[in-house]
């Protein structure tokens, strides 16, 4: 890309950046200005005498006629009617209250202008309308308001008198109308309007004050009517609420009292029912226990006359039996005369036989047991060496400590079998009482070390507690207390542990390590 | 260099493998037993000896003791006709092996003497296998008439340092007895032995009262009586039997009241225009407020040993459950949330579980969780099974058992927290509503 592309690029970036900051942004920044509020004022206007009026008072002239003659008299602004419902009008200041009277100034008389050309009263009007009649001087019943200290100078009108309106001539009304010349304006006029409009200003602002009075009242009055009826819903609303509540909770009370009494009603016939069924039961187990009581005594009969019999049958055998062996007995007298003879002769010669024969029978015996004892001998005489062997063996180990591995393991012998191992354990888990503990100690692992004697019997005095996971020390030292009655107990009766005696040194030093997480056998 | 240290490692592990079983054969055997067996030990009592004007005092200590240590369900005696020995005084050495022959784990020798009014009953304790005493030698002495508690206490003493469990055979439990026909039941509080015997009344049986409840010194007793026709609960001093009714409006209904810890303040629900909720009061003063406030029906407060939490039961679920809050009240915490309905909650004296009654289709059951909700466990199973108490050492439940039928009656009963060992109380007549009081001094 080129310089120039470059340079257009840009100045396009920012010129579009910087229409859509002025989007984003410039509502912000260039809000429109409120614009200053239209002040309005009241002007008053006012009517052609009071203007001439007004300028010959500061100047001290003649009406300016020129103006009067051109324009037409402006019509007296309407009264003012007060509407309803419109806003408020600010009531203008009492013109009265900070009346002052401004001093007359001091009159100096000026010297009098060149009318003469006003005075033709023939010149023509350019008015094509019939002049208004003058306006008449106000009657005498009004001079009483106008108030005695006039507050306009009006010095240059007490001099001039109102002269009498001259007579218009009639004319058509296409000629140029020849408007007579205006009477001068009578004494006190100013006064007594100004006077006047200031009464209707007065009057218009007091009806305005009743009428907004009128207004606030009605409308507080409304406000109260309203809160009236607001606090009256609101009282009414929880009144219901309340009633509504206490019928509820007088029909729960209700409802539970009706379910009391229906169970009460209940309960009272079930134990009527009851009561029925154990009179019942009573009065068939008395039946049962009358009856039961006859077939035992009908029994008890049958048994003394079955033993009656067999007792007579009994001693008549007997009776016969007596006869006979006596007949035998006679009988075989005799023949054992005969016998014996013979006998003594036989038994003469077994006699010897037997003498013979026992003397040869003891001395078999005797021989069979001098064999026993010594072939018991050898055995013992063989274990007694093997144990010799076997201690000597592990004293051995015990003084030559980190020998050669290979020598060690020839000296101890083979380990313990799986099965030996399971022998020597049931035999103390029979009679490892995990019943009578407390909770906490039922639950305690304990690890009892011990040594035992060659002949399988536990040295009492080497039993130990190495270790144990109760949650107090009382816990443990019962566990412990269980487990070396089993050791010892199981040991007693049984007259020594049964494990191999050329294992010794594998089996002299124990630890067991009771843990009741198994299952233990109830019995 | 790195096949030279690979080879002389391998070697050198190879000569570790070698030598291991000689290394192990130089330690001991070691071997690990983790089933064992759950039965009653054996003990044997050896007659008691007459150190003076014990006459039948002798043979009924030694009987009780006994009885206490068989009906733990822990021990079981072997009868005198099978002793070997004979030891001749109290003093006298012990031949083990006479006893290991008759397989006597536990043996207890003792002596009565009776003087001054005062019954004196001394004992020792053997480890027979062991081969020598278990603790030393105790003596208790008590009047004539309270001869029981002194043989009750050496029986706490051997059950405590065989078991390791806290003792509690000198205790007292409040109930109500019951007779009179069904429709017209008549009722009235009582306390007796744990074992039930000693059994005296508190009040006659023309009003109803249900729920006694000790205090934690068992000096007073919290119930509810319906003598304004009303459930009020009522307190009363068990040495004068004064009673007092607890403050309550008119029109409302008060029901199971229970000392805190401490004894200072009372919880108890309140049913109030249709509402139940739980309450606090001052003892002393009388002062109340509630705990809670819910639309829902509150009751069966119970505290913790500390006096810092409230276990109770809500139906705010739908279905009555177990719930614990902080003893100032507040926001509650479900417990339970197996199928039935929880009720009358009861916190254990060891802090550790909460007793309950639970009823699950028709049937009834007393059990006990921790009290967080977990490990809960059934001890028992009837028709109808409410109302457990504990003894004091947390280790045993009693409860009332109703028999069905027209003849059923309620019936104390007591079992062990692992379930075994379950037995009735020895006591005539119907009886319900069980409160375990503290252990004696």
């Amino acid at each position: 890309m080129d310089r120039a592309d470059r340079i257009g690029y840009w100045v396009s970036g920012v010129a579009h950046a910087g229409l859509l900051g002025f989007a984003v942004v410039g509502g912000a920044l260039f809000r429109p200005q409120p614009l200053e509020a239209i002040r309005m004022a009241e002007v008053s206007t006012m009517s052609e005498a009071e203007f001439q009026a007004l300028a010959s008072a500061a100047e001290g002239r003649a009406p300016v006629t020129g103006i009067a003659e051109t324009t037409p008299a402006q019509p007296r602004p309407p009264a003012e009617e007060v509407v309803a419902g419109a806003p408020e009008a600010q009531s203008p200041p009492d013109p009265q209250a900070n009346a002052a009277e401004l001093s007359r100034p001091a009159g100096r008389p000026e010297a009098q202008p060149d009318l003469s050309d006003f005075e033709d009263q023939s010149r023509p009007v350019a008015v094509a309308t019939l002049a208004p009649q003058p306006n008449q001087p106000p009657p005498a019943d009004d001079a009483a308001v106008v108030p005695a200290s006039a507050s306009r100078p009006n010095p240059s009108r007490e001099a001039a008198t109102p002269a009498e309106p001259a007579p218009v001539p009639q004319q058509s009304e296409a000629a140029a109308i020849n408007a007579p010349r205006p009477r001068g304006r009578p004494e006190g006029l100013a006064e007594a309007v100004q006077a006047r409009r200031e009464a209707a200003e007065a009057a218009r602002q007091r009806e305005l004050t009743l009428a907004r009075e009128a207004e606030e009242a009605a409308a507080s009055e409304a406000a109260a009517e309203r809160r009236a009826e607001e606090a009256a819903k609101r009282q009414a609303e929880q009144r219901a609420r309340e009633e509504r509540r206490e019928t509820e909770r007088r029909e729960e009370a209700e409802s539970a009292r009706k379910a009391q009494e229906a169970q009460e009603r209940a309960r009272r016939q079930a134990s009527a029912e009851a009561a029925k069924a154990e009179a019942a039961a009573a009065e068939a187990a008395e039946e049962r226990a009358r009856e039961e009581r006859a077939a035992e005594r009908r029994e008890a009969e049958k048994k003394a006359a079955a033993e009656k019999a067999a007792a007579e049958k009994a001693a008549a055998q007997k009776a016969a039996k007596a006869a006979a062996e006596k007949a035998e007995a006679e009988k075989r007298a005799a023949k054992a005369k005969a016998r014996e003879e013979a006998e003594e002769k036989a038994a003469a010669k077994a006699a010897e036989e037997k003498r013979a024969a026992e003397k040869k029978a003891a001395a078999e015996a005797a021989a069979k047991a001098k064999a026993k004892e010594a072939a018991e001998a050898e055995r013992k005489a063989a274990e007694a060496a093997a144990k010799k062997a076997a201690l000597a063996e592990a004293k051995k180990e015990q003084q030559g400590s980190g020998g050669s591995g290979g020598g060690g393991a020839a000296a101890s012998g083979p380990p313990l079998s799986q099965g030996e191992k399971d022998g020597f354990r049931v035999a103390v888990e029979a009679c490892w009482n995990r019943g009578s503990l407390s909770t906490e100690a039922s639950r305690t692992k304990v690890s009892v070390s011990f040594s035992m004697s060659p002949d399988g019997m536990p040295e009492s005095g080497s039993l130990r507690m190495i270790g144990h996971n109760g949650a107090t020390e009382a816990a443990g030292k019962q566990a412990y207390e269980a487990a070396r009655r089993a050791i010892l107990m199981c040991a007693s009766r049984s007259g020594g542990y049964k494990l191999p005696a050329e294992k010794y040194n594998r089996w002299k030093d124990i630890v067991i390590d009771f843990n009741p997480s198994g299952n233990a056998t109830i019995k | 260099m790195l096949r030279r240290l690979f080879l002389t490692s391998a070697l050198a592990l190879a000569g570790l493998g070698l030598a291991a079983p000689v290394l192990a054969q130089d330690g001991p055997l070691r071997i690990e037993i983790t089933d064992g067996v759950i039965e009653p030990m054996p003990f044997a009592i050896a007659k008691f000896h007459d150190e003076g004007g014990a006459g039948e005092y002798l043979s009924q200590v030694q009987n009780l003791i006994a009885a206490d240590l068989t009906g733990t369900g822990l021990f079981r005696e072997i009868p005198a006709s099978a002793h070997i020995a004979r030891p001749e005084g109290f003093e006298s050495p012990v031949s083990y092996e006479d006893w290991k022959a008759i397989n006597a784990q536990a043996l207890i020798t003792g002596a009565v003497r009776v003087e001054g009014g005062k019954v004196i009953v001394k004992f020792r304790l053997f480890d027979v296998f062991a081969g020598q005493p278990l603790g030393d030698g105790m003596q208790f002495d008590a009047s004539t008439g309270n001869w029981r508690r002194a043989a009750h206490k050496a029986a706490d003493q051997v059950y405590a340092r065989l078991t390791g469990e806290g003792p509690y055979f000198d205790s007292r439990v409040a109930f109500v007895q019951e007779s009179g026909p069904k429709d017209a039941r008549r009722k009235r509080i009582g306390i007796m032995d744990y074992d039930g015997a000693n059994v005296k009344f508190l009040t006659d049986d023309s009003t109803l009262v249900l729920k006694p409840r000790y205090a934690p010194d068992g000096s007073r007793l919290l119930y509810t009586s319906y003598a304004s026709g009303f459930p009020q609960a009522m307190l009363m001093d068990v040495n004068s039997l004064g009673v007092r009714a607890l403050g309550g409006e008119q029109g409302t209904m008060s029901f199971s009241p229970r000392f805190s810890p401490d004894g200072r303040w009372i919880v108890y629900s309140l049913e109030k225009g249709g509402n139940t909720d739980i309450y606090q009061m001052d003892a002393a003063s009388g002062a109340q407020r509630a705990l809670t406030n819910s639309p829902s029906i509150e009751t069966s407060p119970s505290f913790s040993p500390d006096g810092s939490q409230i276990v109770f039961e809500s139906d705010r679920s739908g279905v009555p459950q177990l719930y614990i809050m902080s003893a100032n009240g507040g926001e509650a915490k479900r417990i339970s949330f197996g199928e039935g309905r929880y009720g009358t909650p009861v916190w254990s004296p060891r802090g550790d579980m909460i007793a309950f009654t639970r009823q699950v289709g028709s049937k009834f059951h007393i059990g006990v969780m921790r009290t967080d909700g977990s490990e809960e466990k059934m001890l028992t199973e009837s028709f109808l099974d409410e109302g457990p108490s504990w003894a004091p050492n947390g280790r045993v439940v009693m409860f009332t058992r109703v028999t069905p039928g027209g003849n059923g009656e309620p019936r104390l009963h007591s079992v062990d927290i692992t379930g075994r060992n379950m037995r009735p109380v020895k006591l005539n007549g119907a009886a319900s509503d069980p409160d375990w009081g503290p252990l004696l001094p």
